[in-house]
């Protein structure tokens, strides 16, 4: 009796073990690029409202303790501000070999004439290379690599615990792009070229910066110039349009399970560039926030992909971005990437929430 | 001293004084209760919350709406927070009782069979498997991690050969093997499903941050008849710390004994493990305290424990919730902080007595 | 089958795995008898009183109680009639002495309920005729090897059942603690029969019983009173080595060289 027991448990757990793995090779096809478009994505459940307008106060309650700001009377548009890129001309001219590139670690990498089978072991990296026309040069990445699709007939050489160095030896690379140190040591003992670069986290705006300099690493000066002149430009007239404006809405990104970015993160300086006022402003990173203190900060809006946590829940279902239906949905892909899609990220967010007022800058770049 | 003085000497120091100890604990289980609503990341005012819980207690609970944000922290986050805080510390301790005298040795603890290992592979599964929803509003994830532990403590179970001759050492090692063996089915999935590190590794670590009513519910109603039952068998318990020889001679069918107990606390423990995670050291700690504090007695022993345990895991979910503010650490880390210091005092009255 | 008989053990045999060792017991044993075991080591002492305790089943034959329950069985009713005090058991030493021997008093009456005051009184007797008393409550991890043993018998004799098995309850004593100890085994109840059955190697006890049965190889080799099997011939064969049993003032004494 007992035997048939543990037969059929010992079973169960198989059948258990393999439907989970199976099941989630399923979710990794799943992701595809968004195409940018200026109409913005509607999320059908929960209607999103333009927000820079006061939110009607509760009725036979307390009035709300969260003001909101309200936005001062438009001023005349600024000129555009500038940002730091002395080699905005210099680009167009074809790269001169050889090429000296600093990596993070004050090493100088020498590149004598553009290289042709690169390993760039950085989602990042990939984007922009492929943004500048050189995707074939890549012969392998990591396996969280999903964008853009032709990455998946590359060779995956690691994934987020290790790294095959033999795979690496074998494709004879020569040129290794890495944005963590780990393996330095251990790839340059095997010959090969190492270029580290610590990744751009909560610095979007160098962006163009890598882009431009992947362009003269790979010699597409042209082509790495206008990815970033556009990326710049669209970055400008966002900045441009919230000079109107002096505070947005209190929101709360989620990225699962309650873990939010801090103001130093990547997400956490695009909230600023919104000017959302990010209520895990005060952490740093990533972290798990208090459920209490979601409750007390009552953020107006909610960025998360799980909607149906907040409204299915005893305790949030009092909260003003739940009551009043903003939680909005967005494909956080974009803005985990430091490469030329995280502009479309954060015009994607800029949409979702301030539409239709912000659509007036797609408009305005569509024309460009 | 007369022999009529030594009896009653003893009688005090075996009875009476075990159960003062009761009382004093309880009231400084309800000290840290209050405590722990007063206490937390969000700053709301002592006598707001005074307000709010004198208004919940007085009215009439249907027409009572959460007007602010202060009432739902207080009443659907702090207040069931520490409920299951005093809950899982009870079921921790007192399975950890038992298990330390079923084992006949003071350094058993509830995951010695597995329960742990196995909730934890169950939860990994369940969580790589609806990797979109939160884990612990998800009824589905939380039903993996409790079968996993009950499946993890049967196997334990049937690979010893504890049915066929009353070994407790092949129960023991089963318990090594089938952890190390679940342990390692985790770790795989972990590695290669590449799913959410971060919900699992706080699961893994034990905490109360995500607790609401829907969890002290499920935990106190399955869990508490359980610990009922293992108060009841207080005098058994006692009985089976000694050699197996005299446990029979004393009328007691051990191995009946040994797999009743060990079910009731499988399934109160894995309950507990499914909605807060692996939260080690309070089923092991709590038990040595009250013997070394009052001695055994039977009848108290066990719910000295208990309350030892829960006083002892609601300060560590104080401290969890308040010291990193507004990130919290999970409850598992801070009772692993607890026990070595604890561990290092037993290490020293041991050597000190066999020195 | 005899109807004085109280345990008879029926053509039992009994059979190890793992080794060629085997016993044989064709016993009777009547109500209030006291029984002295003797033999050489791994000769089958202890297996021949966990027979008749029920701790081991035999492999052929039956045990069986007052003609009635089988000695195995382990039925509570049986629990009532057998103490049984092993060799060298596992002792929780996180036990304090009283808290140890006091378990002595659960039984089928009080294992839902809890003990009584006059169980405490009856601990603290007990542990006062054997000398224990003023370390009531240390940690039996703190007890010397005879101590514990001390304590191992007062939990035995607390009992206060019917049939009283001892394993060697002296080996570890002092000789003025073990002829104590002996005195308490055989005299502590006065009032109702008591049926002693006693394994030692120290045969000078052996004429304060009224039967000594001598087991060698497991095989019940001598059995009868202590006057007629203890001799010179009987000892030195079942021991094969010369052990002289001498008579001087009226005593018996027995020497080995």
């Amino acid at each position: 009796m007992f035997k048939f027991f543990t037969k059929s448990f010992v079973i169960q757990i198989i059948f258990l073990l393999s439907v989970a793995c199976s099941s989630s090779i399923n979710t990794n096809a799943k992701n595809e690029p968004i195409p940018l478009n200026p109409i913005p994505p509607v999320n059908t459940i929960y209607k999103t409202k333009p927000l820079l307008i006061p939110i009607q106060p509760q009725s036979n309650k307390e009035i709300n303790e969260f003001k909101l700001i309200e936005p001062k009377q438009p001023k005349l548009p600024t000129t555009t501000t500038t940002t730091t890129n002395s080699k905005k001309l210099e680009a167009i001219a074809p790269t001169s070999y050889p090429l000296i590139v600093s990596g993070s670690n004050k090493k100088n990498i020498t590149f004598k004439k553009s290289p042709e089978k690169i390993i760039a072991f950085d989602s990042a990296a990939v984007e922009i290379i492929y943004e500048i026309g050189a995707g074939d040069k890549i012969v392998g990445t990591h396996s969280f690599i999903n964008f853009p699709k032709s990455t998946n007939n590359i060779e995956k050489v690691g994934d987020a615990f290790n790294l095959n160095i033999e795979s690496v030896i074998n494709l004879e690379p020569d040129l290794f792009y890495i944005f963590f140190e780990q393996y330095i040591n251990q790839l340059e003992n095997n010959k090969i070229k190492v270029l580290y670069q610590k990744s751009l986290n909560g610095n979007f705006e160098s962006i163009p910066e890598r882009i431009l300099m992947w362009g003269e690493i790979l010699n597409k000066n042209q082509e790495a110039f206008n990815s970033a002149n556009l990326f710049k430009t669209r970055l400008n007239n966002i900045k441009i349009f919230f000079n109107n404006y002096s505070e947005g809405p209190t929101v709360f990104y989620d990225t699962g399970s309650l873990w939010t970015p801090g103001h130093d993160t990547l997400i956490g300086q695009t909230l600023d560039l919104l000017k959302l006022q990010n209520i895990a402003k005060d952490i740093s990173g990533y972290k798990q926030y208090s459920k209490e203190l979601i409750i007390q900060k009552d953020p107006q809006i909610i960025i998360t992909s799980s909607p149906e946590y907040f409204v299915n829940s005893s305790e949030f279902k009092n909260l003003t971005a739940v009551k009043n239906k903003r939680i909005i949905t967005i494909n956080q892909e974009l803005l985990s990437v430091a490469g030329p899609r995280f502009i479309e990220g954060i015009e994607e967010l800029g949409m979702a929430i301030y539409s239709p007022i912000f659509n007036k800058i797609l408009l305005s770049n569509i024309d460009k | 001293m007369s022999a009529k003085t030594n009896i009653k000497e003893i009688i005090y120091i075996k009875t009476t004084r075990n159960f003062i100890s009761i009382i004093f604990l309880i009231l400084l289980l309800i000290f840290i209760f209050i405590l722990s609503i007063f206490l937390g990341p969000s700053k709301i005012n002592a006598f707001e919350i005074i307000k709010i819980i004198t208004f919940y207690i007085f009215t009439n609970k249907s027409q009572f709406i959460l007007s602010t944000a202060a009432h739902t922290i207080i009443l659907n986050l702090r207040i069931p927070r520490s409920l299951l805080a005093i809950t899982t510390g009870i079921i921790l301790s007192s399975s950890g009782s038992a298990y330390q005298a079923i084992f006949k040795n003071p350094l058993a603890d509830p995951y010695l069979l597995g329960v742990g290992t196995g909730a934890g592979l169950g939860a990994v599964i369940g969580l790589t498997i609806y990797p979109s929803n939160m884990p612990f509003a998800n009824i589905g994830a939380a039903l993996f991690a409790f079968t996993g532990g009950l499946l993890a403590v049967f196997l334990t179970f049937n690979l010893s050969n504890y049915s066929k001759n009353l070994n407790h050492l092949s129960l023991i090692l089963a318990g090594v093997a089938i952890t190390s063996i679940l342990g390692a089915f985790t770790t795989l999935i972990l590695i290669t499903q590449n799913p959410e590190i971060k919900p699992i590794l706080s699961w893994l670590l034990g905490g109360f941050s995500l607790a609401s009513w829907e969890h002290f519910n499920i935990v106190f109603f399955s869990g508490i008849p359980c610990v009922i039952l293992l108060f009841s068998q207080h005098n058994k318990i006692n009985i089976l710390n000694l050699d197996s020889k005299q446990v029979k001679s004393l009328g007691i069918n051990e191995r009946k004994t040994i797999t009743l107990l060990i079910i009731a606390s499988t399934l109160s423990s894995s309950i507990a493990v499914s909605q807060t995670g692996i939260i080690g050291f309070i089923g092991l700690v709590a038990p040595h305290i009250s013997r070394m504090a009052w001695g055994t007695n039977p009848k108290y022993l066990i719910p000295q424990a208990s309350l030892i345990g829960a006083i002892i895991l609601l300060s560590s979910d104080i401290i969890a919730k308040t010291i990193l503010s507004p990130t919290e650490i999970p409850v598992g880390l801070i009772t692993a902080f607890l026990g070595f210091p604890f561990f290092v005092h037993l290490l020293r009255k041991e050597g000190n007595i066999n020195g | 089958m005899d109807k004085k008989s109280y345990i008879s053990l029926n053509k039992t045999s009994l059979k190890f795995n793992n080794s060629s060792f085997e016993l044989f017991a064709n016993l009777i044993i009547k109500k209030g008898e006291k029984i002295l075991l003797i033999g050489p080591n791994g000769s089958g002492k202890s297996s021949l009183i966990q027979l008749i305790s029920g701790h081991i089943t035999p492999s052929k034959g039956e045990v069986l109680l007052k003609n009635i329950h089988k000695a195995n069985k382990g039925s509570k009713e049986i629990s009532e009639l057998i103490s049984y005090m092993p060799q060298s058991p596992y002792l929780p030493l996180h036990f304090d002495v009283f808290d140890f021997v006091i378990t002595g008093r659960y039984s089928n009456k009080n294992i839902k309920t809890n003990l009584s005051k006059n169980d405490y009184k009856l601990t603290m007797q007990i542990l006062k005729k054997i000398n224990l008393f003023n370390k009531w409550n240390s940690k039996l991890s703190h007890l010397s090897g005879g101590e514990k043993q001390l304590a191992l018998l007062a939990h035995n004799l607390i009992q206060n059942k019917p049939v009283q098995l001892f394993d060697e309850p002296t080996s570890n004593l002092d000789p003025f603690n073990q002829s104590e100890v002996m005195n308490l085994i055989l005299y502590s109840s006065l009032n109702k029969p008591v049926t002693t059955i006693v394994s030692t190697h120290d045969i000078n006890f052996a004429w304060k019983f009224n039967r000594v049965i001598m087991i060698k190889n497991g095989v019940i080799f001598k059995d009868g009173p202590p006057d007629k099997i203890i001799n010179t011939k009987n000892l030195s064969s079942l021991y094969e080595k010369e052990i002289k049993v001498k008579i001087i003032n009226n005593k018996h004494f027995v020497l080995t060289h």
